[in-house]
């Protein structure tokens, strides 16, 4: 077995498992737990006053930012969260005559991506819809930053012995206490709507029928990255308000398949192995039989021959013996009557007196 | 000699800096597509590509700087531009260049490269100082990637325009008559074989020179429109260079252009006042039936249709850019083409959808609600849901029972439920039909109906929420009194909001009008109850309330960001 052909083979095996876990994996369908809560953003509503981020910060004791919450001139940039705010609006101008607001936060999918890549199992769905993190088995690898699609987890640099993953955790501990998200209660508009996901859904869905060329037919979230407990109608596209198109795959789907293969291809190693070194001993086994077999048939071939040989040989023997012992009896008789016919005529000349005697 | 080093080195550095710079201000600056600067309204691209295998892309050719061109030569359109004999018979300007006819594909380069070439060359050699591409500069003409785009703006011919057409002295009236019309409109006559003019008969040119047009129209609507409105002007201007149209491309099609004329449309408007009314002999009122069974004499039977409506034909002729704002087709009555069932002629649109489809500008509703996205009027109807029906109880408000029986009474017409109960046979006879309409019409108000003063709450104190800030004191009157304001010569407005109350609906909404309506507090109170679902919470009604009203109205201030131009902020 050559090394290439080996690894060649082992790669094989390795991709055919996967194939078959990503069948698999399809079928396995999460849609939420069952009365999970959801937030809707409708960004034909949000005016853009900061609220929701004071709201935020209020609720969870983070620290205040640089410019007050009533600072409005920080929209003019593009912001992003950190780990001292959970939650920050843009503004988008889409050349209309008034700007479009998207606020910015943890979307809570229903199967997060942050916790498939987690191996600590720091982040949690939790059934009333927020995925929360627990800072005490966090190792800090950050793979669910990488993860993300959203790019919603933050780390606190700042932090050398503990350092922390912060993100929006859609306020799981006020939601046990039966209040609304800091971020929902501060907006004066409602643009946040709080409630069960069905529901909310079917509210968006209202929203968008009763105003025709309001809203975009899409509700943000419904499906995207299977799903998000943190959903969005805007009146423009969604790509005009920085929210990208991710695939309605949830990414536990999108690696299910793979890693749902590596116990096999590990608990594999010794079967293929094992597999092989028997398939190597029985090779050598049935070789030396061969072997043995080979020179037992060559042994007793050469014998044959010389049996055979000796035989011929014993025979030929014979044979001359024979001749030779016909020859002297040939000779002896000859001779003997040779001598009887000398006898013979001898006896002629006397031999009337003779045949009486025969007689 | 380090010194010289130094400073080569230097320049060297710079020079690639400015480079870096100047390439990667290229790559990192964002597409100029839409500032336009390369714009023009009288670019044409000349292809015969129709005629055969083309080896050199189309031509760009800027007809307005041609035109201005030959202008500093003392040359007019006859250097470009053949005489042609039109379908009337008269000797014109054939808009084709240099023919009357489209020869061959061969027939045709020559023409162009004949044409354009020789006229370079004389400018050339009589020491003109611009002069066009000479011969074998074929790349001059013939770009690859034009550096400039054509952009056109739709041009046409509303009232106002109008006007100053058929009221226009310069014009030649028609024969025997005192009126102009028969100079643009036309329609052709089967048996005589030949363009004729019938008064009264005058319909929109659009209808028959559409871009495909069908036998035995010829002419496409680009052409015909360009036949008749340049080569007049065109004409015109030889005998009267002053006040005349454009015969220039931005003249029209360009947005300066279109300010002109708007400004000339204006200036006409202040020194006449009103329009005077077309003069082809339409109705002052319409009484459109609906579809009433003409056996149906009974009370039951006729309760089931609805009741005719009276149209103000003269009024909105006033209020629309011009007929084809309705007459979408021809100028003739709407159920010609849209019968009750809907015909293949009406595109199977139904006379009720026809009248009824808001998502249409040419029905009555879907106009009406575009009359409602004014931003005088969208503060609270902005805030309505928009169904794909009108709501039920507006139906009353044009479907109206005609008078009583003796005033409406004839012999032959149709039943109907009069106003007084009792059932009454509408005239055949289309004077009387109109004279009856005009009845109904003037019993229409024409002024807002308006709220004693003194039964508006002057100022509404909003407290019930008071926590942050201080209540906030409504200057409720003034709202109401300036929304009134706002309305006061709308007559949509004051036929449509039926009573005094209708207007307060459309804050205290989802509630019977009244002069004292119930609190918000009353439906809206905790947000997100589960049996309330997607009913807004006390806070956001009235924030939604006050704020989209102001956005839709356009209001600047307060900005619904300064939470302190409303309630102060508690110290």
């Amino acid at each position: 077995m050559q090394r290439r052909r080996f690894l060649g083979l082992m790669g094989a095996a390795g991709v055919s498992l996967a194939a078959s876990g990503k069948a698999k994996a399809a079928g396995k369908e999460f849609h939420g737990y069952p009365g999970s809560n959801a937030v809707l953003f409708d960004a034909t509503r949000c005016i853009g006053c900061r609220e929701c981020e004071a709201g935020c910060q209020k609720v969870n004791d983070l620290p205040m930012p640089e410019k007050p919450f009533d600072d409005l001139t920080v929209l003019d940039q593009k912001r992003r969260t950190n780990s001292d705010n959970f939650t920050i609006v843009n503004k988008y101008d889409v050349g209309r005559e008034k700007p479009v607001f998207r606020k910015f936060q943890c979307n809570h999918c229903l199967e997060p991506a942050c916790a498939s890549a987690c191996f600590v199992r720091a982040f949690k769905k939790e059934p009333n819809g927020s995925v929360t993190y627990d800072a005490s088995v966090c190792v800090g690898c950050r793979y669910c930053m990488i993860a993300c699609p959203f790019e919603v987890p933050t780390y606190e640099y700042h932090e050398a012995l503990t350092p922390r993953i912060r993100k929006c955790h859609m306020c799981y501990e006020r939601q046990l206490e039966g209040k609304l998200p800091g971020c929902v209660q501060a907006c004066p508009k409602e643009a946040l709507t709080f409630g069960d996901r069905d529901t909310i859904i079917k509210i968006a869905r209202e929203r968008i029928r009763t105003n025709p060329g309001k809203y975009i037919d899409h509700i943000y979230g419904e499906h995207e990255m299977g799903g998000t407990s943190w959903l969005y109608v805007s009146g423009v596209q969604f790509d005009q308000i920085g929210m990208r198109d991710v695939g309605t795959t949830s990414a536990p789907e999108l690696t299910a398949g793979a890693l749902a293969a590596v116990p096999v291809v590990v608990g594999l190693w010794p079967v293929l192995l094992g597999g092989i070194w028997a398939v190597n001993k029985r090779k050598e086994k049935i070789a030396a039989q061969e072997r043995e077999e080979a020179v037992k048939n060559a042994v007793a071939e050469t014998q044959e021959k010389a049996q055979q040989k000796m035989s011929e040989a014993l025979t030929k023997a014979e044979e001359s013996a024979q001749r030779r012992i016909d020859n002297e009896v040939k000779k002896a008789v000859d001779e003997a009557l040779k001598a009887k016919e000398e006898e013979a005529k001898g006896e002629g000349e006397d031999s009337k007196q003779d045949e009486g005697e025969g007689a | 000699m380090a010194h010289r080093k130094v400073v080569a080195g230097l320049s060297g550095f710079l020079v690639a800096l400015a480079a870096v710079l100047v390439l990667g201000g290229d790559v990192m600056s964002k597409p100029a597509a839409d500032e336009n600067v390369t714009a023009r309204a009288d670019l044409i691209m000349i292809t015969i590509a129709g005629q055969g295998e083309l080896e050199m892309p189309a031509s760009v050719f800027m007809h307005d700087k041609h035109t201005a061109a030959l202008k500093e030569q003392d040359k007019d359109c006859s250097a470009c531009h053949k005489t042609t004999t039109n379908e009337s018979g008269e000797e014109v300007m054939s808009l084709k260049f240099m023919r009357t006819e489209d020869g061959s594909f061969e027939e045709l380069k020559n023409i162009y490269h004949d044409g354009c070439i020789s006229c370079h060359a004389e400018d050339r050699a009589a020491g003109v100082e611009k002069y066009g591409p000479q011969s074998g500069e074929c790349r001059r003409c013939h770009v690859e990637n034009p550096q400039v785009t054509a952009v056109r703006l739709d041009s046409g011919m509303d009232n106002a325009l109008h006007y100053r057409h058929w009221g226009s002295d310069k014009i030649a009236k028609d024969a025997g008559e005192e009126t102009n019309c028969g100079s643009c409109h036309h329609e052709w006559d089967e048996q005589a074989e030949k363009l004729v003019y019938k008064k009264f008969e005058e319909e929109s040119c659009s209808y028959c020179h559409t871009d495909t047009p069908e036998e035995p129209v010829k002419t496409p609507r680009q052409l015909a429109f360009h036949q008749q409105c340049v080569v007049c002007h065109q004409t015109m201007s030889e005998t009267q260079p002053e006040d005349v149209g454009p015969v220039d491309c931005a003249g029209c099609h360009s947005a300066e252009g279109q300010q002109k004329i708007e400004q000339k449309n204006e200036t006409m408007q202040q020194r006449i006042g009103k329009l005077p009314r077309l003069p082809r002999k339409q109705p002052d009122a319409v009484l459109m039936t609906p579809p009433i069974p003409e056996d149906a004499q009974n009370r039951d039977m006729l309760e089931a249709s609805a009741m005719p409506v009276a149209f103000n034909h003269l009024y909105h002729e006033e209020t629309t850019d011009s007929c084809s704002s309705c007459h979408h087709k021809s100028v003739q009555a709407c159920s010609e083409c849209h019968t009750v069932q809907g015909s293949e002629k009406g595109d199977f649109i139904a006379l009720e959808q026809a009248m009824h489809q808001v998502s249409s500008e040419y029905s009555c509703v879907g106009c009406h609600q575009q009359e409602q996205a004014r931003p005088e009027c969208a503060g609270c109807h902005a805030a309505m849901p928009t169904e794909p029906t009108p709501a039920a109880d507006s139906c009353t408000t044009c479907h109206q029972p005609v008078e009583s029986a003796e005033q409406a009474v004839s012999n032959d017409g149709i039943y109907v439920v009069a106003a007084s109960g009792q059932t009454a046979r509408l005239p055949k006879d289309k004077d009387a039909r109109e004279a009856l309409a005009k009845r109904m019409i003037e019993r229409r108000p024409d002024t807002h109906k308006a709220l004693a003063v003194g039964d508006i709450p002057e100022t509404v104190t909003i407290g019930v929420l008071a926590d942050e800030y201080k209540p906030s004191e409504m200057p409720h009157r003034k709202i109401v009194l300036k929304l009134l304001e706002n309305m006061q010569d709308n007559q949509l407005a004051s036929v449509f909001h039926e009573t005094e109350l209708t207007m307060c609906q459309g804050c205290h909404h989802n509630s019977p009008a009244s002069k004292t309506p119930p609190r918000c507090a009353s439906c809206h109170g905790e947000p997100f109850m589960e049996a309330r679902a997607g009913r807004p919470g006390l806070k956001a009604a009235y924030h939604g309330q006050c704020m989209d009203c102001h956005t839709e109205m356009k209001l600047e201030k307060p900005a619904n960001t300064d939470c302190v131009a409303c309630h102060e902020k508690k110290e």
